[in-house]
This record gives structure tokens, sequence and C-alpha cells, in this order.
């Protein structure tokens, strides 16, 4: 009851935050051309879409409670709201890239734009709104429920580096094995909901990547607005967020790379439908098959009907 | 599916090293030579990234294509 009203809450102050804004973008009392009120309009909606998200989050957090969901030697992996907010942000990083490298590249070869610079900016910005707000939602979620299954998680580090060195290829991994003094010699650990590789150098790439982009896109949007930032600081936070764009460039191909591999390919068809391959999880994804078997086989010998749900073992991302 | 997802990644890798070779043409050219390195840098080393992580991708694909699951 207080996540639906505080996700009621969060939407009506959206919808009355951005209808304000657009009342005076188009009352034209100010002489802005498109850009600057573009602009405008995009950092006075910023609060809105933060606090929108937040109560999202909020409201995905204090409602759902997954368990390890089993239906025709499939497992759930994801939530459908989880593969919902995946694809939003798929799809506003890939025109984020697309319109931020467009005005780079437009600076770099000094080349005239086909295409009114004015429109590329808008949609840099829509593309910007719905990254920032797919982001707050998730980590609100995240850190209200206290997930981490794309984490390291604490005291688990040299088990993870031991389970990444074995995880990648053997040069690299020996590498690590030898810089850390990991035994390889010892069997892998079991792989969870998410390979060793994703929770220690996938996601946390991510994290870096997006948090850069934000913060520093938030700055430079806000400075019309808000001109509170020295210029000479603006200079630097506009070339750590042309670094960060590459580096998010550089990390698509990286995730693209890891995904799109054959024998990743039942991971991503996951990332669509939001289910697994029970087999797939029993070969790839021991200690999740394990916990997930553990989990559900005496409340399946109790009631062979009805699983009940247990947060122990709840799905990937969190149910995520 | 997975024919439309290696087309779709090939055209990203091929896009990436095509936007590559233009971060690494821009990086030695004589507009940003006039900059100093620190400028230079960052186009040049992001430019040989870019080209550099595009062919795992490439490869990938071309597995996934070609590939029996």
């Amino acid at each position: 009851m207080r996540g639906t009203l505080v996700l009621g809450a969060g939407i009506v102050l959206f919808i009355v935050g951005i209808a304000l804004s657009y009342v005076i973008f188009f009352a034209g009392g100010q002489p802005w051309g498109q850009l600057l009120g573009d602009n405008f309009l995009f950092a006075r909606s910023l609060p809105f879409t933060i606090g929108a998200g937040i109560a999202i989050g909020f409201w995905r957090a204090s409602g759902w409670h997954w368990g390890p969901d089993q239906r025709d030697q499939k497992i759930r992996r994801f939530a459908p709201s989880t593969v919902l907010l995946h694809a939003l942000a798929g799809v506003a990083l890939l025109t984020l890239i697309a319109t931020g490298g467009w005005q780079y590249l437009k600076g770099l070869t000094a080349a005239d734009s086909p295409i009114y610079m004015g429109t590329v900016y808008r949609v840099h910005y829509i593309a910007a709104s719905l990254l920032i707000f797919v982001s707050v939602v998730f980590v609100t979620d995240w850190l209200l429920r206290g997930e981490k299954s794309l984490t390291i998680g604490s005291g688990q580090f040299i088990r993870t580096m031991r389970g990444l060195a074995h995880e990648l290829p053997r040069p690299i991994g020996t590498l690590i094995g030898y810089g850390l003094g990991l035994d390889l010699r010892r069997a892998p650990p079991p792989t969870e909901q998410f390979t060793y590789y994703e929770r220690a150098i996938s996601f946390p790439l991510w994290e870096l990547s997006i948090a850069l982009i934000v913060v520093t896109g938030v700055i430079k949007a806000m400075r019309y607005a808000y001109p509170i930032v020295p210029g000479e600081v603006l200079y630097w936070v506009s070339a750590i967020h042309v670094g960060a764009g590459v580096l998010l460039g550089l990390k698509l191909l990286d995730h693209l790379r890891y995904v799109l591999a054959p024998s990743r390919w039942q991971l991503m068809i996951a990332m669509a439908s939001g289910w697994i391959p029970a087999g797939y999880v029993q070969r790839f994804h021991a200690g999740w098959y394990a916990r997930i078997t553990s989990a559900s086989a005496p409340a399946t010998a109790a009631s062979p009907s009805a699983a009940p749900p247990s947060k122990a073992a709840s799905p990937a991302g969190g149910a995520s | 599916m997975r024919f439309v997802w290696a087309i779709l990644g090939l055209l990203y890798a091929l896009l990436s090293i095509y936007v590559g070779y233009l971060f690494v043409v821009s990086g030695t050219g004589e507009k940003l030579q006039q900059k100093g390195a620190a400028l230079q840098a960052a186009p040049l080393l992001g430019g040989i990234a870019l080209i550099i992580l595009s062919i795992p991708l490439i490869w990938n694909c071309i597995r996934l294509a070609t590939s029996r699951i």
C-alpha cells in the first residue's frame, strides 16, 4: 500500500513537473532557440525524472517477491519488468552513443552535419532522460532489496578472482592467478546466477561508465539553468563526458562480444524472454542451480502442485 | 533470430571500426596537433581501442551465424 502511494505521488509529480516545464517552454517568454530551449526543458525535467525513477524503484522493491520460478524444464532468470527495463536502457544507450558520437565527430572532423544539430541534441536529451530514469529505478530497487547477485559480494573477492581466472582465456587467467597467488589447480568455484566475468569485470565497468556519463552529462546540461560551475571545471567535465561516451561504446562492444558467443546464446535468449533452460543452468551455473533445487525440493515434496517462492534464491538481477 | 543478432553485432563492430578510424585520423591530424598531446591522445587511443575490441565481436558474430546451437 505504501509502495503504491509513493508510486502514485511520484507519477503525479512527474506529470505536473513535465507539464509545467512545457507550459514555460511554449509560453514564449524567453527568446531561446530550439537548442537552448531544449536544454532548459531537459534540465528542468531532470529532478522529476529522477523522482519518478525513485518512486517506481521503491514500488518495485516493496511489492514484488520473486522465487525460483520453474516451468517446462526452464528457470526464470529475469523478471518481465527487468527484461523491459534492460531493453529500454539498451535503446537509450544506443541512441546516446549514436547522437553523442555524431556531435563529437562533427567537432573532430570539422564536417557539416546533414542533420540539424538541434534535432540531434533533442534526441540526445530524450535518450538521456530515459537512461537516467531506468538507472535510478534499478539502483533504488537493488539498494532497497539488498540485491547483490551482480556484485563480487563481501568476503568473496578471492573466490571470485579464482572463478574469474578459470573463466578467462588461459594466459590471462594464469597471469591473474600468478599475480594474486591463487591456486588454479583447485576446481573452480561453481558459478552463481551471473558468471564471475559479469560480476567482477563487466557489470562494474557498466556502473563506472554509466555513472560517469550521467554525472558529467547532468552537470553539462545544468550549466545554463544553474551557472554555478566554473568554465575551467566545465571544460574537464566535458572532456570526461566524451571519454565516458567512448568507454560506453567500448563496453557495448565487449558486452555484445560476450553475449553473442554461441556458448552463451541461451543467456541472450533469457534476456529477451526471462527464461533459461534448466539444463543450461545445471551445466554452466551450477551454484545457482544447486541453490534453486535445494530451496524448492522440500517445498515440492510437501506440495507437488505449488512450490512457494523463496527469497533465498531470487532469480538473477534480482528477479532483477 | 540469432542471424539477425549476428548481423546487428557485425554492423555495430564495422561501424565502430569506421569511427575508430575517424578518431585515429583526427587524432593524428593537423587540427589536434596544434592543441597538444593530451587532446591528441584521447581520440587516438580511443580509436585504436575501438578497432581492437571490434575484432572479437566480428569473430563471435561469424561463429554465432555459422555454428549449430
